[in-house]
This record gives structure tokens, sequence and C-alpha cells, in this order.
């Protein structure tokens, strides 16, 4: 198996007055062009896993590789220059920066990888085509997009640098079902079409139905790993 | 790949649109800081200058030279006995806009049986127009000519002390160098106000051949007035003649050494007016601060997403300088602008600086002069720069080392 992720007894404890144990020794290991969902109740862990795996916040215990790197010893600004090369993200919301119109903020990501100007201008209205925003919404600001919309063009910003990873935390949740299947169906897709890994979490049981892998979690350990045909 | 160039520009200016009134506000109290600061160091430097001017052009000249010791005791016996090698010296130095071969003494004046100390001050009218007011103290009657004889200007005060009219004698007594008193009656032509009050009373002027006569000098004078192009240009002029002259045998003074009171007096004005000009800055410092924390408060979680997306804690707080910067600039382009105008209609027209006090203070200096011209100089307007520049940095430092400190995980979490 070509391991994209390796994740090895990670541990995360929230230290404000009390201590709260949110991750208790996981260990799981992607595979590039995965689909995986991460389910499990309020307070499971969900969002703090996604965090680690993305760099973003820092185990108390355990490692985490990606692509054989090790994410959990890197310094800020490596991990800065990791999430520019290799990771894409979709939040729940408001993923969008303000100022920029939709196409600019899918070229951003283009720009932070040094793209080069010519395909910079190009891939951006591409990848929005594919994620079905139409042409007139493309110069829009993210304040007169609606939420789906917003969500598709976080989901073009996250996958038009090819990143090795796709890591999505809860990006349904604000949205309707049409939407949400909508969105679905986009990032299926494209983990087809383009081989891109994805890692979302989710309480959505829509959503978990459309896995090809599907881990739940309950209060920080991996209860169930299944993988579907 | 091509190098990574983030949009910093873009996207400062397009976020300092999205709150405008804030941005307007913080732009107001910028423009006006640069304009204020770049006017005030212009108007000040030219006030300096003026009085400064005023001063040296009555008194002192920009430098002065004399044979060695008759500053101390303004002794007829200590005279230049050739002026010709130093004249020479002065003509060849550069930065020089004139000179003038002047005698000074005191003197006796007596008139209609009254008598009064007086002063007596010498010189070349032709010469002496370049380096001094004296022609346009005069009150009454005429100016020193060149090419008569036997004439004096007085000080209007001394002329009434001693019940002098235009067309009168005056007799004068000095010592002479050769040890004796020399004495001879002179016409009054013309009654002068020098607007210092110690002059009023006691200041003569004469033809420089007169005074030579008087006090058996032959061709010496007892000193050399010369005046630079420039007031920035005199610690320079000094320098080059006092390499030139013999300095056993003479003095060469700067009006700063001449007049150190006077010296003190504008240093002094300086370090009040840029004790003022800090407080300026602090408030202006603090209250740009205060702009730049709420606008970067206001958008931590857009920040937090710009970390996921990659950019690293120092370009974020390069957005954030940038944004301030970018205020700073367009603030100095037209504040500064504003200032450029101010400036010249304060070169032009001055500015009177009456109702600020000014009357009291100046006339503790015997000058009766409110009206204060600016001067325009690239030394202030780089001082002005660097200001506005340095306030806008330090303001902005505070808020960029806490946006670039900020954890990502908080950041996105932040609503
Ligand atoms: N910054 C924090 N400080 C303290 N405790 C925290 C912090 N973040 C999360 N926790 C706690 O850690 C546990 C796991 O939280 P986490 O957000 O990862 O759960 P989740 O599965 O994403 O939940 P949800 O479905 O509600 O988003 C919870 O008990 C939560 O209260
Ligand atoms: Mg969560």
């Amino acid at each position: 198996m070509d391991k994209v992720v390796e994740i090895q007894n990670l541990h995360k404890v929230y230290r404000d007055g009390f201590d709260v144990h949110a991750l208790r020794g996981v260990d799981l290991d992607i595979a590039r062009g995965d689909f995986m969902t991460i389910a499990g109740p309020s307070g499971s862990g969900k969002t703090t896993l996604l965090n680690i795996l993305g760099g973003l916040d820092r185990p108390t215990e355990g490692r985490v590789f990606i692509e054989g790197q090790e994410v959990t010893a890197m310094s800020r600004s490596e991990l800065a220059d990791l999430r520019r090369r290799r990771l894409g993200f979709v939040f729940q919301s408001f993923n969008l920066i303000p100022v920029l119109t939709a196409r600019e903020n899918v070229e951003f990501a283009l720009i932070l990888r040094g793209v080069e100007p010519n395909r910079r201008r190009e891939l951006p209205q591409k990848v929005l085509g594919q994620v079905g925003l139409d042409e007139c919404m493309r110069e829009r600001r993210p304040f007169d997009l609606s939420g789906g919309q917003q969500q598709r063009v976080a989901v073009a910003r996250a996958i038009v640098g090819e990143p090795a990873v796709v890591l999505a935390d809860e990006p349904t949740a604000n949205l309707d079902t049409e939407n949400a299947l909508a969105l679905l169906d986009l990032m299926e897709r494209l983990n087809e079409e383009r081989q891109a890994t994805f890692i979302f979490s989710t309480h959505d049981p829509r959503v978990m139905e459309r896995a090809k892998r599907h881990v739940m979690l309950r209060d920080g350990e991996v209860v169930s790993d299944e993988r579907r045909a | 790949m091509a190098a990574v160039r983030i949009p910093f520009l873009k996207l400062a200016w397009r976020n300092l649109w999205r709150n405008k009134r804030r941005t307007i506000l913080t732009l107001g109290a910028m423009t006006f800081y640069s304009w204020m600061l770049l006017w005030f160091l212009w108007f000040w430097d030219g006030a300096h200058d003026g009085m400064m001017d005023n001063y040296v052009r009555i008194l002192t000249g920009h430098v002065q030279i004399h044979a060695r010791g008759f500053s101390d005791d303004m002794s007829v016996m200590k005279r230049i006995r050739e002026p010709g090698p130093i004249v020479a010296a002065i003509e060849s130095t550069e930065k020089v806009a004139a000179y003038s071969l002047r005698v000074k003494t005191y003197a006796l004046a007596a008139a209609h049986g009254d008598s009064a100390g007086a002063f007596v001050l010498a010189f070349d009218p032709r010469r002496e127009r370049g380096v001094s007011y004296m022609h346009r103290l005069l009150r009454e009657g005429r100016c020193l000519e060149a090419r008569n004889r036997g004439e004096v200007v007085l000080g209007y005060v001394l002329a009434e002390n001693l019940g002098l009219a235009l067309g009168d004698q005056i007799a004068l007594m000095v010592q002479a160098a050769d040890g004796s008193m020399g004495a001879d009656k002179f016409t009054v032509v013309g009654l002068a106000d020098p607007g210092i009050s110690a002059m009023n009373n006691s200041l003569i002027m004469m033809n420089l051949a007169d005074a030579q006569e008087l006090l058996a000098y032959g061709d010496a004078v007892n000193e050399i007035v010369v005046m630079a192009e420039d007031s920035y240009d005199v610690a320079r002029v000094h320098g080059a003649l006092e390499e030139q002259v013999d300095p056993e045998r003479y003095e060469v003074l700067t009006w700063a050494e001449a007049a150190p009171e006077m010296k003190e007096m504008i240093e002094l004005d300086w370090a009040s007016f840029l004790l003022i000009m800090a407080i300026f800055t602090a408030v202006a410092l603090l209250g740009i601060m205060n702009t730049v924390v709420m606008s970067v408060f206001e958008r931590v979680r857009e920040f937090g997403i710009m970390m996921a997306l990659g950019l690293r804690p120092g370009q974020l707080a390069r957005l954030v300088v940038t944004e301030t910067m970018l205020m700073a600039f367009v603030a100095m382009a037209i504040g500064f602008s504003l200032a450029v105008v101010t400036t010249w209609l304060s070169t032009e027209y001055g500015f009177d600086m009456e109702p600020f006090g000014a009357q009291e203070s100046m006339a503790d200096w015997g000058m009766a002069n409110t009206l204060f011209f600016a001067k325009f100089s690239l030394k202030f307007f780089v001082v002005a720069f660097a200001s506005v520049l340095g306030m806008s940095f330090l303001a902005t430092l505070y808020p960029a080392l806490r946006t670039a400190a900020m954890r990502p995980v908080e950041a996105i979490k932040f609503q």
C-alpha cells in the first residue's frame, strides 16, 4: 500500500483548568487515493485529529507522517510550507478570504505554491468549472456567494494545487441536503479523476455511506475501521 | 516553478477598504501628522534662520575675523594691520556671499554741551550692504555715501539725547592707535533705528576712511565680517577661513561664538519644539496602534485560514505591516503636499507669531519682528519622512508580532 498518512499512537491532552484527553492512542495508515470519513459523537476527537494531521496543532504524544515526512517534528515555518505544498483544507464555513473573489481565492493557493502566471490564470477557471461554479459567479467576493457556492470554491481551492491530502472538517455541516449531496458528488468525482486523497470528518449518515473507508471515533479512540467495496 | 510572490499590496489595499470609516479616520490622522510635522519643521527652521539672520545681519555677521584678543576688550591697539591677504583668502573661499571691512570702537560723543558714550561702527557702505541691514535701519535722512567724507548716521535715541537733528554737527573723541586722542566733527545725515535698545542710544555709523583717519589706523581695520551663502554653510566657511589665516595673530569666530546666547536660545527653542513633536508623535502612534490592533482582532479567523493555506507567520506579520505602511505612504503623499503648499505660503507671506506670544520673547532679544518665514530644506523633509515611516512601523510592530504569534488552531476556531 502507498501510504500517504501514517498516524502512530497519537495522544492529545488539552490542559485548561482540568485535563481533557481528546485523543487516546490513535493508530491509522491512510492510502493514496483514499476517500475516508471520520465519524463519531460530538467531542469524540474528530476535529482534534484533523488539526493535528494538518499541522495546525501539535499532539501531546505520538507521531504523524505525511508522505514519509514527520509532521510532528516540524517547526512552524516548515509546517506552513508543508500545508502550502502538500495539503488542502476545507472547513465547516467561512473558508474564503473575503477580499478576494472566488477566482482569486483559488488562484491564491496557486500563488502560494509558486505556480507560474500562465497556469495560474487558466487553472482556477478549469477547476471552478469542475466544481460547478457558474462563470458569472467567479468574479464575486465570498460575501456575495451562497454557503454552498462558498464551500465549492473552498473545495476548488483545496484541490487546485494537487495536494497529497485534502482535509475537511465537517464540510457539509452548514449545507442543506441538496447542496451537501452535490458537494459529496463533487469530492467523490475529484477523488476518482485526480486520485486526490480525502479525509473528512462528519456527523452526517449520508456522508458516511459514500466513503470507501469509514472510521469511528469514540472518546478519542478508534472503535471501528471499515472498508467498503 | 516561479518564485512565490504573495500579492501583499493588493491584499493590503483591499483590506484597508473593508472598513472605510476606520481607514479614512486613520488616514486622516496620519495625513494631519505628516502635514504638521513637515510644515512645522520647515517653519521652525525658517523662523530660527530669520531670527538668526536678523541678529547676525545687525551685529555679528556669520563669521568674524579679528586680531587675536580684540573680541575680549575691543582695544584699538588690536587691529588687522594688513587686511589685504585676508581679503584675498576670503575671496578665494567657496560659499562666501559677501564680506565687509569694519572699524569698531567706543567714543565720546558731544553736542550742544551734552555728551554721551557711543559705539562707532565704520564701514564701506557699498560692501556693508552685502553683510548687514544697516542701510535698512534708516528712519530719517539718508544713508552714508562712500564718496562723501565727514558724515555720520546716528541711532535715533542717541540723537534725541544729544538734541541733534539732521544737518547738525557732532563732535567725537576716541583713543587712537598711536596713543593720542583722536577728535573730529561730523555732520549728521541720517537717523537709524536698529531695533535693539542698546544700539538705539549709542550707535554711530560712519565711512571706513573717516574712522581709519580718526584712529590713526592707516589701512588697518579691526573687524572683517563674512556672510556665507546659507546658514548651513557657516561651519564650512568658518573652517576654510580658519585654515587660511595665521592663528597666532587672528581669531576667526562664527556668529555662534560671537553671540553664544543667541545660539543657546535657538537650541532651547528646538528642544522645546522637539518635545512637543515627541508628544504629538506618541499620541499619533498610540492612536494608529489602536486601530491596527482592532483591525487585526477582527480578522483572527481569516488569519487562521491563511495559515492553513500555508502562509508563514512572518508573511502574516508582513501583511499587517504592509497595510499600515500603505496608509503611511498615502498620508505622506497628501500631508507632505499640504506641507509644501502651507510652507510655500509661509515663505511668501510669512506667518505672524504675535498671537502666540512671540512679541514678548522677541523683545527680550531687542527684536520687534514677529513675522517669520518658513524655509524648504531636504534635510527636514528626510527627517519628516523618516519620522512618519518610523512612527507607523512602531505602531504596527506590536499587532504584527501578535499576528505572527497566533496559533493556527485557535485562530481558526475564533469566530
Ligand atoms: N482548545 C481546547 N481546549 C480544551 N478542550 C478542548 C479544546 N478543543 C477541544 N477540546 C475538547 O476535546 C474533546 C474533543 O474535541 P473535538 O473538537 O476534537 O471533538 P469533535 O469530535 O470534533 O466534536 P464535534 O463533533 O462537536 O465537532 C472535547 O471534549 C472538547 O471539549
Ligand atoms: Mg469538530
